[in-house]
């Protein structure tokens, strides 16, 4: 059936081991909708069902992997050591930027392996949000410092103040809104309240 | 009152939600799961088949549904079914109670006088 040829084509798009574990069944499914509903219908349904999840399985996939984890630990390195690079020829603004995206992607992998590692608890939200007001914390501390060190400098343009300003006020916005919803997001070991 | 290891799972999503709801009917393949869940659904969710796999494999991997060794003799036998785990049963009853709670209390607020 040349549908279910080209659907099984279509699945390359999706993670290897999410293809080897669910291939087969996924064609199985798509050829007993065929059958049921018609090629059109199904083909409707499942272009649909393709555009939604092959980025969110791929992201997944990502997210989790051991191949991918070193590749992003690589990534964090790399920008990190190019953050402190930059930061020892005089570019602040950018070694700032450098190290703010490093930081938010070794939080973000390392949430990531610690969720696989550990079951959710009930205050998963709430331990988020305040780890993400930490973050928030330490990125607006970071400009601060820098910009506390290239205040009176003449060879720091408008560019760079720009930037100090639109990040410091995000990260200062973000850790306020973060802290707030964070900790009046209920705290599931505390006894309940009445009422 | 549910167990913590029930809660940590709570809310579930609802395309997890209406798959355990599925799967409560009995063990089921894919291609059924599929099929009952836009019948339960009144035809709103219909599901594709990455998106029914990919939340089988959330499940499986959560512990709260399972594959089975069992299926009709006449049947494939590649097919796989599927089944839900005594956690996954406890799960979809503490969300079914979670949701009729919240449904009981819209109706109470909208409507007042008929709750």
């Amino acid at each position: 059936m040349a549908a279910s040829r080209i659907y099984r084509g279509a699945l390359r798009c999706y993670p290897a081991s999410f293809r080897r574990r669910y291939g087969d069944d996924l064609v199985a499914a798509f050829e007993e909708l065929c059958a049921d509903r018609g090629v059109r219908v199904a083909w409707w349904r499942t272009v649909l069902d393709l555009i939604v999840t092959v980025p969110a399985y791929r992201l997944e996939s990502i997210m989790s992997e051991h191949r991918a984890t070193l590749t992003l630990s690589a990534v964090t390195v790399t920008l990190a050591l190019a953050g402190v690079a930059t930061l020892a020829v005089g570019a602040w603004p950018i070694s700032v930027v450098l190290i703010a995206v490093a930081l938010v992607i070794l939080v973000s992998q390392r949430s990531a392996l610690a969720r696989s590692l550990r079951p959710g608890g009930p205050n998963r939200r709430r331990r988020h949000l305040l780890v993400g007001a930490v973050v928030a914390v330490a990125v607006f501390a970071c400009l601060v410092a820098a910009y506390l060190s290239d205040i009176g400098d003449e060879r720091v343009g408008n560019g760079a103040l720009m930037v100090y300003n639109v990040v410091g006020l995000l990260s200062l916005l973000s850790a306020v809104v973060l802290t707030v919803v964070g900790l009046r997001t209920h705290d599931q070991t505390s006894p309940a309240t009445p009422g | 009152m549910s167990s913590p290891s029930v809660e940590s799972h709570l809310p579930l999503s609802q395309a997890q939600f209406h798959v355990l709801a599925a799967l409560a009917e009995g063990e089921l393949h894919g291609y059924a799961i599929m099929q009952l869940v836009e019948e339960g659904s009144g035809g709103v969710v219909r599901m594709g088949p990455a998106t029914l796999y990919g939340t089988l494999k959330r499940l499986v991997d959560a512990g709260l549904a399972e594959e089975s060794d069992r299926r009709p003799v006449d049947d494939d036998q590649r097919r796989r079914y599927y089944r839900l785990t005594g956690l996954g049963q406890r799960v979809c009853m503490a969300e079914a109670d979670r949701l009729e709670a919240l449904v009981r209390r819209t109706r109470r607020n909208l409507r007042p006088g008929m709750a």
